[in-house]
């Protein structure tokens, strides 16, 4: 893998680099490599236009924030790039991200959540090159916007100032080399609540009991042995070609998402379930429920109705605020399908579960859907996918437990890990032991893979 | 720092003034990409249209050459893309399309006309009124959609009948409209096409992100992409996407409304920051150009240091590639607030 074979990756080892940010120098030297050694037959004047574009956030920049105001919040995020994650089949998938003032990490990066009508300050302290934050979805001025060839890379430190305008659901992410520092893991979670807080999705909008914010990923690990600035200088790096192979919601796949109890939900009848998506991929996704949803909200704009569905596709960045109120107890599947953005082909998936537990209320549900009746998809005829029988896909199936019974303790769900059952445990086994064949050090990586249980059940807890 | 590139392509250059002329004569309908002229008329009229299929070299953003078809005004050179027809509901079309290549070639919009093949050296005629106000995408649909894929494509705007600048009769209004053609260029499927052989959908991966030809450097100084207005002067984003990718085209600055599908209207009223295109789609939006939400303090507290320049990307984020690197020399586009 390409990824264990490069020693130093997140370089940023352009000749000319000054430590001071100082880049003409490494500006030229990019175009100079360009057009000698990765010209390949291309009209030299052209190629160096083009990559005195691809360097034109340069020289990067430390500048003050203009009309700094005394901030309502302010986030801190730190750049780093040795971050590990230890997925369900015993991979450490490499990635890159930002990191809080607590040192906290993750995937995706820590959570920015801000109230209507705050000014907000965000951090940054870019590290190993020059990096920004743009936060998507929110519209500031251009400076403070995040994008270096409307304004500036970091060099070392920014503070983004904006005031919070609409709630809803957002994310932010690094605009430097894009394709790739994104794909690496550079985006967390931006909620924007109303002023009342948490609980209500919108001023005058709908209430919530729980809440999710789901976030769909698709890794290719190959990419992780790719340095900072790739491709910058004209070599073909591959960076037009994504061929995941991990899919993931939140830092969990395979059978882990299922019931991590960050990612899964067990509530009530009558209760209200959030559940906000996002795309943080660059291939569409198809999100399936086997219960009907009703999709109140997008991309931080609450729609004038309510639609029912079962059904969504989201292309790359968009965002959907879902709402399930269920009346029945019992267990909803969630699917999360990441299709090749030109064949459509299911290229793998994780799920999730939605585990309702308590008396049948009657039907029809009073105010449910809100907004009434309505299509069946935001997209009905725009749905390019079409829904029916999903190709068997490259990635690993996760293993469906067993359908149990939901543990109702006086009137309070205990939502608790519970042991894995036999089944699970021995599908487990067989998996593991089906990898560790297919690897040629077949015994340390099995040993590697064991290990990782009690890691599992550590990562599992409840912040 | 780059000054505004000149696009090198010869066959781009004299198909750029040929088109010009020929709309200058009034012979034509066409208009250019980008930023869309049009003067209400009355009446409907006839237009006679002479298109050429033909073949040539395009240059990429990186100064690759890459083997193109397309539908051109003129004998002999290409345009990539074909181009934009701008009409209006009433008006008739007469759209002559002569194949100049050596294998069987059309010209179809989805529900509004099909040539059929048109076999080499034939020219077909093809007489249709103009469809319901809307964006349409026109392509070759022998092969589809492989020979759109390589240039055969282009846009079709049908302008209401009431003489108005709104996309549709009833709608809202606009101060400028603006068209965007979206291709995804596969350089090795455009090498094997030059040597006359075929491909399947599985084995296309594009290597260039066009926005009405250009990608990156060329398109962001290109000053009929570049949506320029002042605040409230809402502009109307005709998107047409003629590749095959599933594009994501994200606006910074302001959300957008999306007000047509496929030059029907949109199942349901949606105001969004990303927009999905999947391929052979068009999509209206109305860029509102309000003032930016989330900018503190308010803009009447800034002197000349504010900006309002923003990027609008794919944010299939593979896109933004040319030749498989040099971020972000793909499909981008800027946008700008005057004050």
């Amino acid at each position: 893998m390409a990824a264990e074979t490069s020693p130093t990756p997140y370089v940023c080892d352009l000749a000319g680099w000054g430590a001071d940010g100082s880049s003409g120098a490494a500006q030229e030297a990019a175009i100079e490599t360009a057009t000698t050694v990765n010209a390949g037959g291309r009209d030299p004047e052209k190629l160096a236009a083009a990559v005195a574009f691809a360097t034109e956030g340069w020289p990067q920049e430390s500048p003050d924030t203009p009309h700094r105001s005394r901030p309502d919040v302010t986030f801190y995020r730190e750049i780093y790039g040795n971050g590990k994650l230890r997925l369900y089949d015993g991979t450490e998938l490499r990635h890159w991200g930002f990191e809080d003032e607590n040192k906290r990490r993750g995937i995706p990066s820590p959570l920015i959540r801000v109230r209507e009508g705050q000014i907000v300050h965000t951090e940054l302290k870019s590290k190993k090159g020059p990096h920004t934050i743009h936060h998507h979805g929110i519209e500031p001025d251009s400076h403070n916007d995040g994008v270096g060839h409307t304004s500036f890379d970091v060099n070392t430190r920014y503070t983004y100032q904006w005031r919070a305008a609409d709630a809803g659901t957002y994310f932010y992410h690094c605009h430097v080399n894009t394709t790739l520092h994104v794909q690496l893991g550079l985006f967390g979670g931006l909620i924007v609540d109303p002023e009342t807080g948490p609980g209500t999705l919108w001023k005058g909008g709908p209430v919530y009991d729980h809440e999710r914010f789901w976030v769909g990923s698709a890794w290719d690990p190959t990419w992780a042995g790719l340095d900072h600035h790739a491709g910058v200088d004209g070599a073909d790096v591959g960076l037009n070609r994504l061929n995941p192979r991990y899919f993931l919601i939140n830092d969990k796949g395979g059978p882990e998402s299922l019931e991590d109890p960050d990612i899964a939900v067990r509530a009530k009848t009558g209760e209200t379930i959030l559940m906000r998506l996002l795309n943080a991929n660059y291939h569409p996704q198809r999100w399936t429920w086997d219960a009907d949803v009703d999709c109140v909200c997008s991309d931080g704009r609450p729609f004038d109705e309510a639609y029912a569905l079962r059904e969504l596709t989201m292309a790359p960045a968009e965002r959907y605020d879902m709402l399930l109120r269920p009346r029945k107890p019992g267990v909803v599947r969630v699917k999360v399908e990441t299709l090749h953005w030109i064949t459509g082909k299911v290229l793998g998936s994780a799920e999730t579960l939605i585990t309702v537990t308590g008396q049948a209320l009657p039907d029809p549900p009073p105010s449910n859907p809100p907004g009434g009746g309505a299509p069946a998809n935001p997209y009905p005829s725009s749905n390019p996918y079409p829904s029916s029988p999903a190709p068997p896909a490259a990635a690993p199936a996760p293993a469906r437990p067993a359908p149990r019974k939901p543990v109702v303790k006086g009137k309070k769900v205990v939502s608790k890990k519970r042991k894995p059952s036999l089944r699970e445990r021995l599908r487990r086994r067989k998996r593991l032991k089906a990898k560790a064949k297919l690897r040629k050090g077949a015994k340390g990586r099995s040993k590697a893979a064991k290990k990782k249980k009690p890691a599992a059940k550590r990562s599992a807890r409840k912040r | 720092m780059p000054a505004a590139t000149e696009f090198v392509g010869a066959a781009r250059g004299t198909t750029r003034r040929s088109f010009i002329k020929l709309s200058a004569a009034g012979a034509a309908a066409f208009a250019s990409y980008g930023l869309v002229a049009w003067a209400p008329r009355a009446e409907g009229s006839q237009y006679t249209i002479d298109l050429f299929i033909t073949e040539g070299d395009a240059m990429m953003v990186d100064g690759k050459r890459v083997y193109v078809r397309t539908f051109s005004p003129v004998e002999g050179n290409v345009s990539l893309p074909g181009p934009l027809m701008l009409v209006a509901e009433r008006d008739q079309l007469h759209i002559s399309i002569t194949n100049t290549l050596s294998a069987p070639h059309g010209f179809a919009i989805a529900g509004v006309v099909d040539s059929g093949p048109i076999e080499p050296g034939q020219t077909k005629v093809l007489k249709f009124a103009a469809p319901p106000a809307g964006t349409y995408l026109y392509q070759d649909p022998v092969a589809a959609p492989f020979n759109r894929l390589l240039g055969l494509h282009g846009a079709l705007v049908t302008m209401p009948a009431d003489g108005t600048n709104t996309p549709y009769a009833g709608g809202p209004r606009f101060t400028r409209q603006y068209v965007w053609v979206t291709e995804n260029i596969d350089s090795v499927w455009c090498e094997v096409a030059r040597r006359g052989g075929t491909t399947t959908l599985d084995e296309i991966v594009p290597d260039y992100f066009l926005i009405n030809g250009r990608s990156g450097v060329d398109s962001v100084h290109d000053e009929s992409i570049t949506i320029h207005g002042k605040l409230h002067e809402p502009a109307l984003v005709r998107i047409v996407n003629a590749g095959v990718a599933t594009h994501a085209m994200h606006f910074h600055g302001n959300h957008v409304d999306v007000l047509r599908h496929n030059a029907k209207p949109a199942p349901h009223k949606m105001r969004k920051d990303t927009i999905m295109m999947p391929g052979g789609w068009t999509k209206d939006a109305l860029l509102p150009f309000k003032p930016p939400p989330d900018i503190w303090p308010p803009i009447e507290q800034w002197g000349d240091e504010l900006t309002l320049s923003y990027p609008m990307h794919c944010h299939a984020e593979m896109s933004q590639t040319a030749g498989g690197g040099l971020y972000p020399n793909g499909l981008l586009a800027h946008w700008e607030i005057e004050r």
